[in-house]
């Protein structure tokens, strides 16, 4: 990076730093820390949306586009129906309980152990989640720098909790637009920078040719087999009940839209989610297939991940890794030669040679990805440590090999920006839950707000401290962006379930619930376990076996009265 | 802002929303239907048409 790019960098951040502290001076109280102020619907939307996005999803997406293509879109066919359905029914009962909390609901409509659970649930899967997002900007310091990742993971983790703890939701909500400002201009210049570096003669219909060709528009994919991980129908009906699991009881969404001034704000504001959500992937998507047809016509690395890559540079010229890159090189050299061949027959308008040389050119690069997949198995016996799938390394390798200074610093700060705008949310909303479901609930009902805003500002310290943890072992994971997803499916299915009890299954009460949904999460970790089925499935089952346990121990425990003080909602 | 959360209470939502074209929640919740299925439409036919 260059002086520009810093300049870039820093002065984006701490303006936006800055202004979160400005607008939020005074705002000390526990109402305005943990729930925010009066929120427009559009910021309401477009924190919604930020909340969401995090770094994970502008670096690990245009990866997963790179990799396989745009199917991973599927998985956001569930967020419109979703969406609408927290419209209609959650928002209006959150709303009207005035909670600040969605577990402190269960608490009114259950029980103290029902609310208890629920939000250990989330503080589970949401901590861990945390670590998971924490990683993502350690990749592009790592990359950037070449300082050590763990270095990298413990001081932009440590960074991002001073912000939240300084900030707390208000500051969350009021800079969130602006930083997906920055995010949206550092995703649309890549994105024109991008097109313009394809090879002249190169028309947008040719890209989409070639791209299709490699396999890498398959959006839609109407395979019944449960086994496939993205299909539509696992994108329409499980992804419908993972979307309403994680908009409508992880603490970290809800209380981003129940900082709205009024039922009407939250509403507009999820609705312009589910309009926006899909296109909004889709054009992430989108530019990692892109960078795949670049890197068609231009040479590529054998591993994105600058540290695999470095392991082989370091070794003798009889290194076994060495000899994967010279046969990689001569792949992609064919393929880049067949595509040449393919391009040029194609504008003199014959067919026949262009569908010669575009099979020719598959046929390279498929020789070319075996030796890459053989490397990368082979690089984990040399470097037991290094991350054996690179796609996440795809999107910052561009930047800093293929975009000029300046926009190489816009990029970096549209991660940071992304990385803050969620990580604050979440710690937020894990500090906020920790506070109002366990300390004042069970360890000082008798905390003054003040006792509680101090608390709170340490339990927010604590779980970035927990995400911070957990991050260190995230290279673990095969990609970031299907890892986040897979961690929330495992807890989310149970989650709704309670809500979903509460809701519309009126005669059952705290202690039936409870006990099912435990049976329930057990349930989940054996078949997560033992099946091999897409984890897009998760969710449904386990709200599915959380209902239907719960209306078999009512009936087996007898008659529940509902709470009169909940017979109104 | 009690008046407008009492306004509000019908959960499918009659209440006017704001809106220029959309007057009512059943429209917005409509409009959303339908830019989900053009979405996934186009999807489909991207699909059918580059593989």
């Amino acid at each position: 990076m260059s002086a520009l790019d810093f300049v870039v960098l820093i002065g984006s951040m701490l303006g936006i730093a800055g202004y979160g502290i400005w607008r939020t001076r005074g705002q000390r109280d526990l109402n305005s820390y943990l729930k925010g102020g009066h929120t427009p619907w559009f910021a309401i939307g477009l924190s919604v949306m930020a909340t969401q996005a995090s770094a994970v999803t502008f670096l690990s997406t245009p990866g997963q586009g790179f990799a396989n293509g745009l199917g991973f879109v599927q998985i956001y066919f569930g967020v419109p129906l979703a969406l609408i359905i927290i419209a209609v029914f959650f928002l209006p009962i959150f709303r009207g309980l005035n909670v600040f909390t969605a577990y402190e609901y269960l608490g009114k409509r259950f029980d103290s152990k029902t609310r208890l659970l629920g939000a250990a649930l989330f503080l589970t899967q949401r901590g861990l989640g945390a670590g998971l997002t924490i990683y993502a900007p350690a990749i592009v310091l790592t990359t950037v720098f070449g300082w050590p990742l763990d270095l990298t993971i413990i001081s932009s983790g440590v960074l991002v909790i001073i912000y939240t703890v300084a900030g707390g939701n208000d500051a969350v909500t009021v800079t969130q637009k602006y930083q997906l400002g920055i995010i949206f201009a550092g995703m649309l210049t890549a994105v024109c920078l991008l097109l313009h570096k394809l090879p002249a003669g190169l028309t947008f219909t040719d890209t989409l040719a070639v791209a299709g060709k490699f396999q890498k528009l398959n959006a839609v994919n109407f395979s019944t087999n449960p086994n496939e991980r993205y299909t539509i129908w696992s994108g329409i009906i499980g992804g419908t009940f993972l979307m309403l699991s994680y908009f409508g009881t992880d603490q970290s969404q809800v209380q981003r839209y129940l900082s709205g001034e009024s039922l009407r704000e939250s509403r507009l504001g999820l609705m312009f989610n589910a309009v926006c959500k899909i296109p909004m992937q889709f054009c992430i998507l989108l530019l990692g297939v892109l960078i795949f047809v670049f890197y068609q016509f231009e040479p590529a690395p054998l591993f994105f991940n600058p540290a695999s890559e470095q392991h082989i540079v370091d070794k003798t010229n009889s290194d076994p890794l060495r000899a994967y890159e010279t046969g990689f090189n001569s792949a992609q050299t064919q393929t880049r030669q067949q595509l040449e061949n393919w391009l040029q027959a194609r504008h003199d308008g014959n067919q026949s040679a262009a569908s010669t040389a575009l099979a020719a050119a598959v046929d390279a690069h498929q020789q070319g990805e075996i030796i890459r997949a053989t490397a990368s198995k082979e690089l984990l016996v040399y470097n037991p440590t290094s991350k054996s799938n690179d796609a996440d390394y795809v999107f910052i390798t561009f930047i800093l090999q293929q975009l000029p200074h300046g926009v190489i610093g816009l990029l970096v700060a549209a991660f940071f920006a992304a990385t803050f705008s969620s990580k604050a949310a979440e710690l937020n909303a894990l500090g906020s839950s920790t506070t109002i479901d366990f300390y004042r609930h069970l360890m000082r009902r008798d905390a003054t707000d003040a006792e509680c805003l101090t608390a709170s500002k340490w339990f927010t310290i604590f779980w970035g401290a927990v995400a911070i943890g957990f991050a260190l072992y995230a290279h673990l994971a095969e990609n970031l962006i299907q890892a986040v997803n897979i961690l929330g499916s495992i807890f989310y299915g149970v989650m709704l379930g309670l809500f979903v009890v509460a809701f519309f299954f009126r005669f059952v009460g705290g202690t039936a619930v409870f006990w099912a949904a435990v049976l329930a999460q057990s349930l989940i970790f054996i078949l997560f376990a033992k099946l091999s089925i897409s984890y897009l499935w998760f969710p449904l089952i386990g709200c599915a076996a959380c209902v239907a346990f719960s209306c078999l121990l009512q009936m087996f425990l007898g008659n529940f009265r509902k709470p009169d003080k909940l017979a109104a909602t | 802002m009690k008046s407008s959360e009492s306004v509000n209470k019908s959960p499918t939502g009659n209440q006017d929303t704001g809106l220029p074209l959309f007057h009512s929640w059943k429209g917005v919740y409509l409009f959303v239907l339908a830019s989900f299925v053009l979405w996934v439409a186009l999807l489909i036919l991207l699909t059918r048409m580059y593989s």
